[in-house]
């Protein structure tokens, strides 16, 4: 992420606490969208994501003066809240999504018939099938593009474990796609799509 | 499956789930939020800057009546309004040059009867638009009361209305104007306009204590000298 996109950052930031609405609307309209994302992948409802967008910006208003620009960006801040908000929540429910766990196993015949629409679900319940210390670096890294230098900011660990647990988390990803036979369908969403 | 392709899926995921995002409401709950948050952070300036006027008020006005009253007689309290139809600025005049000056005046004449109207009994209820208000020069007060004391040219006082200093206030039964010496800052705390770099200045304000010994209101007082 470029550093004048930290600095404007910055610079909304000064501007929202210094009572400037359009300030925090603008940062809001910047950063929404990567929250939102974050906490979809991370729990798979759109409803939860839409609360943790919500109740992050509202945290950012009432505490954005602990937030220190020499201990990472601002969009890592905001990850580092979204993320205590998605783990309060999973504590609440008591464990780790279990999306796959309601899929057939192995069914060679379903693949044939999966759209590219599924097959992008298939991918988004494996990751949320993921132990969330793994699933949450490769939501940052993989799915919002955030240097390992800005997860390791939001998830307050090294830079070496955010590397180890991607490495790790990519590892486990590769073998419950392999699981539900996700090789032949992949190639074809992945050109669909991109 | 090789990394590739698990990056390849992950790519596709990101790809297709990129325009995701918080619905417009979500933003417009935030901005009443925010709206809510800069209101509340005002009232709670402003509280903590009425409580430091009251507290500076409150030592000005302690230090004002210890010290004439070791020397003189006491400032008798302001009398329940007698039915006079006195404008209250005059009235107001009249009780400030009296609560003044009385210490200078002959005792014989403090006790004439004259029933005054409180100045502010009904200023601290409600509060009004601060504007500055042409004071009668002390000089033409004082010469009614003794025409023949030979005092300098009085400087022309302006003062605004009174400002309300406790909210709800207690009922008002007696009270007197105290004139005293408080920084600008003071002047802030109740909305009137003032530069920063006089902030720190001193200011003439008339304060008016309930018998009770609570400041009730005050005003502020601006002296052009002739």
């Amino acid at each position: 992420m470029a550093a004048d996109d930290h600095e404007n950052d910055n610079d909304l930031l000064r501007g929202m606490l210094a009572g400037d609405e359009e300030s925090f609307a603008a940062l809001y309209v910047r950063r929404q969208g990567a929250v939102y994302r974050f906490a979809l992948h991370m729990t798979g409802s759109a409803p939860f994501a839409e609360d943790v967008a919500q109740e992050t910006f509202l945290a950012l208003l009432n505490s954005g003066r602990r937030f220190d620009p020499s201990r990472g960006s601002l969009v890592s801040f905001l990850y580092g809240i979204a993320r205590n908000l998605v783990l309060r929540r999973l504590g609440k429910d008591r464990g780790e999504p279990t999306a796959l766990a309601d899929e057939p196993a192995c069914d060679e015949d379903l693949l044939d018939d999966l759209t590219r629409r599924e097959t992008i679900g298939q991918v988004r319940r494996a990751v949320i099938s993921l132990p969330h210390s793994y699933r949450e670096v490769v939501v940052l890294c993989d799915l919002e593009n955030a240097t390992y230098e800005e997860a390791a900011a939001a998830l307050d660990c090294p830079v070496g474990t955010v590397r180890s647990r991607l490495s790790r988390g990519r590892a486990m990803l590769a073998q419950k796609l392999e699981k539900v036979g996700m090789a032949r369908s992949i190639s074809c969403a992945a050109k669909s799509v991109l | 499956m090789s990394d590739e392709r698990t990056l390849q899926a992950l790519r596709a995921l990101a790809e297709n789930d990129r325009a995701c995002e918080a619905s417009p409401g979500t933003e417009a709950r935030l901005r009443r939020a925010f709206r809510r948050n800069r209101a509340q952070r005002a009232r709670r300036r402003r509280a903590v800057w009425s409580g430091a006027v009251v507290a500076a008020v409150a030592a000005a006005i302690l230090v004002a009546v210890i010290q004439p009253r070791s020397g003189g007689p006491p400032l008798a309290p302001l009398a329940h309004p007698s039915g006079t139809e006195q404008n209250s600025e005059q009235a107001g005049a009249a009780a400030e040059t009296r609560a003044l000056h009385r210490a200078s005046r002959p005792p014989s004449r403090s006790g004439n009867g004259n029933a005054v109207p409180p100045p502010a009994k009904s200023s601290p209820a409600q509060p009004a638009k601060p504007r500055l208000v042409p004071q009668v020069p002390r000089r033409a007060v004082l010469a009614k009361a003794s025409p023949s004391t030979d005092r300098p040219e009085a400087p022309a006082e302006m003062v605004t209305d009174f400002f309300p200093l406790l909210d709800p206030a207690p009922p008002f039964e007696r009270g007197e104007i105290l004139r005293v010496n408080i920084p600008a800052s003071a002047m802030q705390a109740v909305g009137l306009p003032v530069r920063d770099e006089r902030l720190g200045d001193r200011v003439q304000a008339d304060v008016l204590v309930g018998e009770e010994g609570l400041p009730r209101a005050i005003r502020f007082v601006r002296t052009d000298m002739h």
